[in-house]
Protein backbone atom coordinates (compact mmCIF):
# COMPACT_ATOMS: atom_id res chain seq x y z
CA UNK A 1 0.00 0.00 0.00
CA UNK A 2 1.36 3.24 -0.73
CA UNK A 3 1.64 5.86 2.14
CA UNK A 4 2.18 9.43 1.70
CA UNK A 5 4.69 11.07 4.37
CA UNK A 6 4.30 14.33 4.77
CA UNK A 7 4.27 16.98 7.43
CA UNK A 8 0.77 16.84 7.17
CA UNK A 9 0.53 13.50 8.07
CA UNK A 10 0.28 10.23 6.78
CA UNK A 11 -2.15 8.97 4.23
CA UNK A 12 -3.91 6.58 3.91
CA UNK A 13 -6.21 6.64 7.43
CA UNK A 14 -9.00 4.98 7.11
CA UNK A 15 -11.12 2.67 9.35
CA UNK A 16 -14.27 0.87 9.42
CA UNK A 17 -16.12 -0.58 12.51
CA UNK A 18 -19.37 -2.66 12.88
CA UNK A 19 -20.94 -2.30 15.93
CA UNK A 20 -24.41 -1.29 17.73
CA UNK A 21 -24.42 2.49 17.33
CA UNK A 22 -26.13 3.47 20.56
CA UNK A 23 -26.40 7.41 21.11
CA UNK A 24 -23.73 7.24 24.01
CA UNK A 25 -21.15 5.40 21.52
CA UNK A 26 -21.95 8.14 18.65
CA UNK A 27 -20.40 10.86 20.40
CA UNK A 28 -17.09 8.35 21.42
CA UNK A 29 -16.96 7.40 17.86
CA UNK A 30 -17.57 11.17 16.39
CA UNK A 31 -14.86 12.44 18.91
CA UNK A 32 -12.42 9.79 18.16
CA UNK A 33 -13.08 10.87 14.23
CA UNK A 34 -12.50 14.22 14.53
CA UNK A 35 -9.04 13.92 17.07
CA UNK A 36 -7.77 11.22 15.08
CA UNK A 37 -8.14 12.88 11.51
CA UNK A 38 -7.59 16.32 12.98
CA UNK A 39 -3.73 14.88 13.92
CA UNK A 40 -3.71 13.18 10.42
CA UNK A 41 -4.92 15.99 8.51
CA UNK A 42 -3.51 19.00 10.25
CA UNK A 43 -7.11 20.38 9.59
CA UNK A 44 -9.66 20.93 12.85
CA UNK A 45 -11.82 22.44 9.67
CA UNK A 46 -11.63 18.95 7.49
CA UNK A 47 -11.55 16.87 11.04
CA UNK A 48 -15.03 18.94 11.93
CA UNK A 49 -16.64 18.31 8.78
CA UNK A 50 -16.02 14.78 8.92
CA UNK A 51 -16.93 14.28 12.25
CA UNK A 52 -20.76 15.73 11.38
CA UNK A 53 -21.12 13.62 8.81
CA UNK A 54 -20.18 10.70 10.91
CA UNK A 55 -22.52 11.43 13.36
CA UNK A 56 -25.59 12.37 11.63
CA UNK A 57 -25.03 9.18 10.10
CA UNK A 58 -24.80 7.39 12.84
CA UNK A 59 -27.91 8.93 14.11
CA UNK A 60 -29.85 8.43 10.98
CA UNK A 61 -28.32 4.17 11.05
CA UNK A 62 -30.26 3.80 14.87
CA UNK A 63 -33.56 6.39 13.57
CA UNK A 64 -34.38 4.31 10.89
CA UNK A 65 -32.42 0.99 11.02
CA UNK A 66 -34.59 -2.12 11.24
CA UNK A 67 -31.46 -3.81 13.00
CA UNK A 68 -29.49 -2.63 16.07
CA UNK A 69 -26.06 -2.84 14.20
CA UNK A 70 -24.27 -0.61 11.45
CA UNK A 71 -21.06 -0.76 9.92
CA UNK A 72 -19.12 2.76 9.84
CA UNK A 73 -16.35 3.73 7.15
CA UNK A 74 -14.60 6.26 7.36
CA UNK A 75 -11.93 6.84 4.70
CA UNK A 76 -8.74 9.35 3.39
CA UNK A 77 -6.59 8.15 0.70
CA UNK A 78 -4.73 9.93 -1.89
CA UNK A 79 -6.43 11.09 -4.85
CA UNK A 80 -6.54 9.47 -8.04
CA UNK A 81 -3.62 10.07 -10.23
CA UNK A 82 -3.24 13.46 -11.94
CA UNK A 83 -5.21 14.89 -8.91
CA UNK A 84 -3.61 16.60 -5.66
CA UNK A 85 -4.87 16.46 -2.44
CA UNK A 86 -7.16 13.66 -0.87
CA UNK A 87 -10.76 11.74 -1.70
CA UNK A 88 -12.62 11.66 1.63
CA UNK A 89 -15.27 9.46 2.29
CA UNK A 90 -17.69 8.78 5.42
CA UNK A 91 -19.82 5.27 4.97
CA UNK A 92 -22.81 4.06 6.81
CA UNK A 93 -23.94 0.47 6.30
CA UNK A 94 -27.23 -1.41 7.69
CA UNK A 95 -30.45 -2.53 7.05
CA UNK A 96 -33.72 -0.59 6.39
CA UNK A 97 -36.94 -0.92 5.45
CA UNK A 98 -38.14 -0.26 2.16
CA UNK A 99 -40.15 2.77 3.27
CA UNK A 100 -36.94 4.76 5.26
CA UNK A 101 -34.56 3.59 1.98
CA UNK A 102 -36.92 5.07 -0.20
CA UNK A 103 -37.18 8.54 2.10
CA UNK A 104 -33.12 8.32 2.17
CA UNK A 105 -32.93 8.06 -1.53
CA UNK A 106 -35.86 10.85 -2.06
CA UNK A 107 -33.51 13.25 -0.15
CA UNK A 108 -30.03 12.25 -1.92
CA UNK A 109 -31.88 12.69 -5.19
CA UNK A 110 -33.30 16.00 -4.56
CA UNK A 111 -29.55 16.75 -3.20
CA UNK A 112 -28.14 15.59 -6.30
CA UNK A 113 -30.64 17.93 -8.89
CA UNK A 114 -30.30 20.70 -7.35
CA UNK A 115 -27.71 23.55 -8.69
CA UNK A 116 -27.65 25.41 -5.21
CA UNK A 117 -27.58 23.44 -2.19
CA UNK A 118 -27.57 26.05 0.43
CA UNK A 119 -30.77 27.23 -1.16
CA UNK A 120 -31.92 23.95 -0.76
CA UNK A 121 -31.17 23.89 2.81
CA UNK A 122 -32.82 26.77 3.76
CA UNK A 123 -36.00 24.96 1.97
CA UNK A 124 -35.55 22.19 3.93
CA UNK A 125 -35.02 24.07 7.26
CA UNK A 126 -38.31 26.03 6.88
CA UNK A 127 -39.85 22.66 5.96
CA UNK A 128 -38.42 20.88 9.21
CA UNK A 129 -39.83 24.03 11.22
CA UNK A 130 -43.41 22.32 10.64
CA UNK A 131 -42.53 18.94 11.41
CA UNK A 132 -43.88 17.47 14.42
CA UNK A 133 -41.22 14.60 14.28
CA UNK A 134 -37.85 14.65 13.49
CA UNK A 135 -35.74 17.29 11.34
CA UNK A 136 -35.09 15.26 7.56
CA UNK A 137 -31.94 17.47 7.97
CA UNK A 138 -29.37 15.14 8.69
CA UNK A 139 -28.37 14.47 5.16
CA UNK A 140 -28.89 17.71 3.64
CA UNK A 141 -26.98 19.06 6.68
CA UNK A 142 -23.68 16.67 5.78
CA UNK A 143 -24.23 18.02 1.89
CA UNK A 144 -24.74 21.72 3.03
CA UNK A 145 -22.51 22.31 5.79
CA UNK A 146 -19.55 19.78 5.65
CA UNK A 147 -19.84 19.98 1.31
CA UNK A 148 -19.76 16.30 0.63
CA UNK A 149 -21.75 14.41 -1.63
CA UNK A 150 -24.05 11.63 -1.04
CA UNK A 151 -24.39 8.73 -2.60
CA UNK A 152 -26.80 5.51 -2.11
CA UNK A 153 -26.32 1.85 -3.17
CA UNK A 154 -27.81 -1.38 -1.34
CA UNK A 155 -24.98 -3.51 -0.43
CA UNK A 156 -25.43 -7.53 0.55
CA UNK A 157 -28.96 -5.93 0.81
CA UNK A 158 -28.09 -3.31 3.25
CA UNK A 159 -28.53 0.48 2.53
CA UNK A 160 -25.04 2.21 2.35
CA UNK A 161 -24.81 5.73 2.43
CA UNK A 162 -22.01 7.17 0.93
CA UNK A 163 -20.93 11.30 2.14
CA UNK A 164 -17.54 11.56 -0.05
CA UNK A 165 -15.24 15.22 -0.88
CA UNK A 166 -12.26 16.33 -2.17
CA UNK A 167 -9.89 17.78 0.05
CA UNK A 168 -6.68 19.95 -1.10
CA UNK A 169 -5.05 21.04 1.81
CA UNK A 170 -3.99 24.64 1.93
CA UNK A 171 0.00 24.91 2.11
CA UNK A 172 0.42 28.25 2.57
CA UNK B 1 -36.80 32.34 34.96
CA UNK B 2 -38.86 29.06 34.74
CA UNK B 3 -37.48 26.90 32.99
CA UNK B 4 -33.98 28.38 34.39
CA UNK B 5 -32.00 25.14 33.59
CA UNK B 6 -32.08 21.88 31.71
CA UNK B 7 -30.16 18.73 31.87
CA UNK B 8 -30.56 16.22 28.95
CA UNK B 9 -28.17 13.47 28.30
CA UNK B 10 -24.64 15.17 27.69
CA UNK B 11 -26.79 19.04 26.73
CA UNK B 12 -26.43 21.40 29.75
CA UNK B 13 -28.63 24.43 29.55
CA UNK B 14 -29.25 27.23 31.69
CA UNK B 15 -31.44 31.04 31.82
CA UNK B 16 -30.70 34.22 33.55
CA UNK B 17 -32.87 37.39 33.13
CA UNK B 18 -31.96 40.81 33.66
CA UNK B 19 -33.82 44.02 32.37
CA UNK B 20 -34.03 43.58 28.79
CA UNK B 21 -31.54 41.08 28.37
CA UNK B 22 -32.29 37.24 28.80
CA UNK B 23 -28.96 34.98 28.72
CA UNK B 24 -28.92 31.13 27.63
CA UNK B 25 -25.68 29.32 27.96
CA UNK B 26 -25.49 25.73 26.58
CA UNK B 27 -22.51 23.34 27.24
CA UNK B 28 -21.90 19.32 26.32
CA UNK B 29 -23.27 17.41 23.91
CA UNK B 30 -26.90 18.46 21.86
CA UNK B 31 -27.54 15.01 20.29
CA UNK B 32 -30.30 12.50 20.13
CA UNK B 33 -30.61 12.27 24.00
CA UNK B 34 -31.50 16.05 23.83
CA UNK B 35 -33.48 17.23 21.05
CA UNK B 36 -37.18 16.59 22.46
CA UNK B 37 -36.18 18.22 25.78
CA UNK B 38 -34.34 20.76 24.33
CA UNK B 39 -37.53 21.76 22.14
CA UNK B 40 -39.54 22.23 25.38
CA UNK B 41 -37.15 23.80 26.92
CA UNK B 42 -37.08 26.90 24.09
CA UNK B 43 -40.72 26.86 23.41
CA UNK B 44 -41.03 27.61 27.37
CA UNK B 45 -38.75 29.99 27.51
CA UNK B 46 -40.02 32.21 24.58
CA UNK B 47 -43.34 31.94 26.05
CA UNK B 48 -41.70 33.76 29.65
CA UNK B 49 -39.34 35.84 27.52
CA UNK B 50 -42.77 36.97 24.94
CA UNK B 51 -44.04 37.93 28.01
CA UNK B 52 -41.27 40.64 29.72
CA UNK B 53 -40.00 43.45 28.11
CA UNK B 54 -37.04 41.97 26.87
CA UNK B 55 -35.44 43.15 24.06
CA UNK B 56 -32.46 40.52 22.98
CA UNK B 57 -31.33 36.94 24.04
CA UNK B 58 -27.62 36.19 24.39
CA UNK B 59 -27.35 32.31 23.32
CA UNK B 60 -23.80 31.45 24.41
CA UNK B 61 -22.98 27.91 23.00
CA UNK B 62 -18.77 28.28 23.44
CA UNK B 63 -19.25 25.45 25.33
CA UNK B 64 -21.38 23.18 22.94
CA UNK B 65 -18.82 20.59 21.77
CA UNK B 66 -21.77 19.53 19.02
CA UNK B 67 -25.14 19.69 17.98
CA UNK B 68 -26.97 17.57 15.70
CA UNK B 69 -29.90 18.21 13.15
CA UNK B 70 -32.77 17.12 15.50
CA UNK B 71 -31.37 19.84 17.96
CA UNK B 72 -30.80 22.16 15.18
CA UNK B 73 -34.26 22.13 14.41
CA UNK B 74 -35.39 23.31 18.10
CA UNK B 75 -33.68 26.24 17.06
CA UNK B 76 -34.97 26.64 14.22
CA UNK B 77 -38.55 26.25 15.46
CA UNK B 78 -37.58 29.00 18.35
CA UNK B 79 -36.88 31.21 16.03
CA UNK B 80 -39.49 30.95 13.42
CA UNK B 81 -41.59 31.92 16.82
CA UNK B 82 -39.85 34.75 17.40
CA UNK B 83 -40.20 35.80 13.40
CA UNK B 84 -43.71 35.89 14.11
CA UNK B 85 -44.43 37.95 16.93
CA UNK B 86 -45.12 41.52 15.90
CA UNK B 87 -42.18 43.48 15.42
CA UNK B 88 -42.78 46.06 18.84
CA UNK B 89 -42.58 42.83 20.89
CA UNK B 90 -40.02 41.15 18.88
CA UNK B 91 -36.61 40.26 20.39
CA UNK B 92 -33.70 39.65 18.88
CA UNK B 93 -31.24 36.43 19.26
CA UNK B 94 -27.54 36.84 19.24
CA UNK B 95 -26.06 33.54 19.45
CA UNK B 96 -22.09 34.15 21.21
CA UNK B 97 -20.08 31.18 19.37
CA UNK B 98 -16.01 30.05 18.86
CA UNK B 99 -13.81 29.03 16.29
CA UNK B 100 -12.72 26.17 18.63
CA UNK B 101 -15.59 24.02 17.25
CA UNK B 102 -15.84 24.59 13.49
CA UNK B 103 -19.38 23.25 13.56
CA UNK B 104 -20.20 26.30 14.94
CA UNK B 105 -19.84 28.56 12.12
CA UNK B 106 -21.05 26.90 9.40
CA UNK B 107 -24.45 26.07 11.74
CA UNK B 108 -24.94 29.57 12.45
CA UNK B 109 -24.39 30.58 8.98
CA UNK B 110 -26.92 28.21 8.18
CA UNK B 111 -28.98 29.89 11.02
CA UNK B 112 -28.57 33.62 10.70
CA UNK B 113 -29.22 33.44 7.02
CA UNK B 114 -33.03 31.72 7.97
CA UNK B 115 -33.49 34.29 10.51
CA UNK B 116 -32.29 37.14 8.90
CA UNK B 117 -29.92 39.85 9.71
CA UNK B 118 -32.69 41.63 11.76
CA UNK B 119 -33.22 38.73 13.96
CA UNK B 120 -29.88 36.74 14.52
CA UNK B 121 -26.96 38.32 15.60
CA UNK B 122 -23.60 35.98 15.19
CA UNK B 123 -20.24 36.96 16.95
CA UNK B 124 -17.80 34.45 16.65
CA UNK B 125 -14.45 34.54 19.33
CA UNK B 126 -11.04 33.12 18.04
Amino acid sequence: MLLIESERGVIPASFSIRFSPSAKLIVVVRRFVQSFYARVLEDTEMSSQLALATHELLENAVKYGTTNDAVLGVSVAAAAEGRDGYDVDVSIRNSASAENLAEAKRVIDALGACDDTFAFYQEQILIASERERGSGLGLVRIAAEAGMRLALDIVDDELEIRASAHYTPDLS
Amino acid sequence: MTPSSLQAGELRASASHSGELVSLAFAGNADGRADSDLEAFLHELHAEIAALAVTQVDVDIRALEFMNSSCFKGFITWIVQVRRMKPPSRYRIRFLATSKYPWQKRSLHAISFFGGSELIEVVTED
